[in-house]
């Protein structure tokens, strides 16, 4: 494809939906993209999966057999409908049918004058509606992930550029201690800076951290529009 | 062998550093009704309060901030400091701060971007536009 080389010189995908085509396909850029793409989703589907499935015993493998037979398969791809826009609320429908499709098939492994309904929790061990718990469940481990990655990015470009201090002053302000955050005086005297100096490091940190993470959220959302309310959503589920 | 997609950074954050974060990112305004001395903040915003209110309300703030226990208390008197004093400015063309106004631009813009979409984003961005003005000559 003319823009598969194209789109191989970005540091990241531009939407999900290449992010799930790269993941998908064989290839040199495969590797990346699916790193990539379990960095976004995987805590995301496994806090789903927990929420959804009633058994947490099997979470792990459950959720590693998602990312083994429906993502690398290509399955989540060539099933999706592009124009549907936001992606996660198809992520949640793939994984609750990917949970009835392994229910059934445990269920067809136990013997023939068992009936499935005769099982432990029966067809109760998958919960086929959305539930507010699932779904904030999701969100809130999707966010996490979003964060973790552009706090490991903001310290790459921080470090590439010689900022080192602006991403300690940026961890040491937002970070550290979130529930009672320093004032930007004891920020800049722990590095034996004034005030002032502090806060401007920092925010440039805070520029280069912003950037990021609403990238992310924009690639997600497949749209720069609405990430302030996307934000917002989370926020208030934190 | 399964790969290892767990993310070392990911496992070590919590809810609320997560929170701080997305609040960082976002563009949306504080909530003024869990900023502290949001009551005093109120009172500088509205367009009814006098000169001389706004200075005891600068006053004030002045005192908040020297008293100010933690980050959050000493910032919030700061920013009821600053809108006492830009309030006095758009509204009553009153300089009631012995810091020339020019100098505080930089703080003000910033205020301005923060509190975007708010009356109080409102007040500092009039008062950077007025202070960036040239000077009128005669």
């Amino acid at each position: 494809m003319a823009d598969k080389g194209f789109r191989a010189h970005l540091q990241f995908p531009s939407t999900k939906w290449e992010l799930l085509a790269d993941a998908s396909v064989r290839g040199e850029q495969s590797p990346a993209a699916l790193n990539e793409f379990a960095n976004r989703y995987y805590a995301a589907v496994r806090a789903f999966i927990a929420a959804v499935a009633r058994n947490p015993v099997d979470v792990d493998d459950l959720t590693q057999r998602f990312f083994e037979t429906v993502v690398l398969s290509g399955r989540l791809l060539t099933r999706a409908d592009r124009q549907k826009g936001s992606f996660r609320p198809y992520l949640k429908q793939a994984i609750r049918n990917f949970l009835i499709d392994e229910h059934r098939r445990e269920a067809r492994s136990v013997p023939p004058d068992i009936r499935p309904d005769a099982l432990d929790d029966g067809w109760n061990a998958v919960a086929a509606e959305p539930t507010p718990g699932p779904d904030a469940e999701l969100l809130r481990a999707w966010a996490r992930s979003l964060v973790a990655m552009a706090v490991e990015r903001l310290e790459t470009i921080c470090g590439e550029n010689g900022q080192e201090q602006h991403f300690q002053l940026f961890v040491h302000r937002y970070l550290d201690d979130p529930d009672h955050p320093p004032s930007w005086r004891d920020v800049g005297a722990a590095f034996g800076l004034d005030e002032k100096i502090a806060r401007s490091r920092a925010d440039t940190a805070v520029r280069h951290f912003r950037v990021l993470l609403r990238n992310l959220i924009a690639s997600d959302m497949g749209s720069e529009k609405g990430i302030d309310e996307e934000l917002q959503a989370v926020i208030a589920v934190l | 062998m399964k790969p290892n997609w767990t993310n070392p950074r990911l496992e070590a954050l919590t809810g609320s550093q997560v929170k701080a974060l997305l609040l960082v990112a976002s563009d949306a305004p504080p909530d003024l009704e869990t900023i502290p001395h949001n009551e005093l903040l109120k009172t500088a915003v509205d367009e009814a309060t006098s000169v001389q209110e706004l200075t005891r309300i600068k006053d004030a703030a002045k005192v908040l901030a020297k008293q100010a226990e933690d980050g959050p208390h000493r910032e919030a008197a700061q920013l009821v400091y600053h809108v006492a004093v830009v309030a006095a400015f758009v509204r009553h063309d009153a300089e009631i701060s012995g810091r020339p106004m020019r100098k505080q631009q930089a703080i003000y813009e910033r205020y301005a971007a923060t509190w975007a979409g708010h009356p109080i984003g409102d007040l500092f961005r009039e008062a950077v536009a007025r202070v960036a003005a040239p000077p009128q000559t005669e």
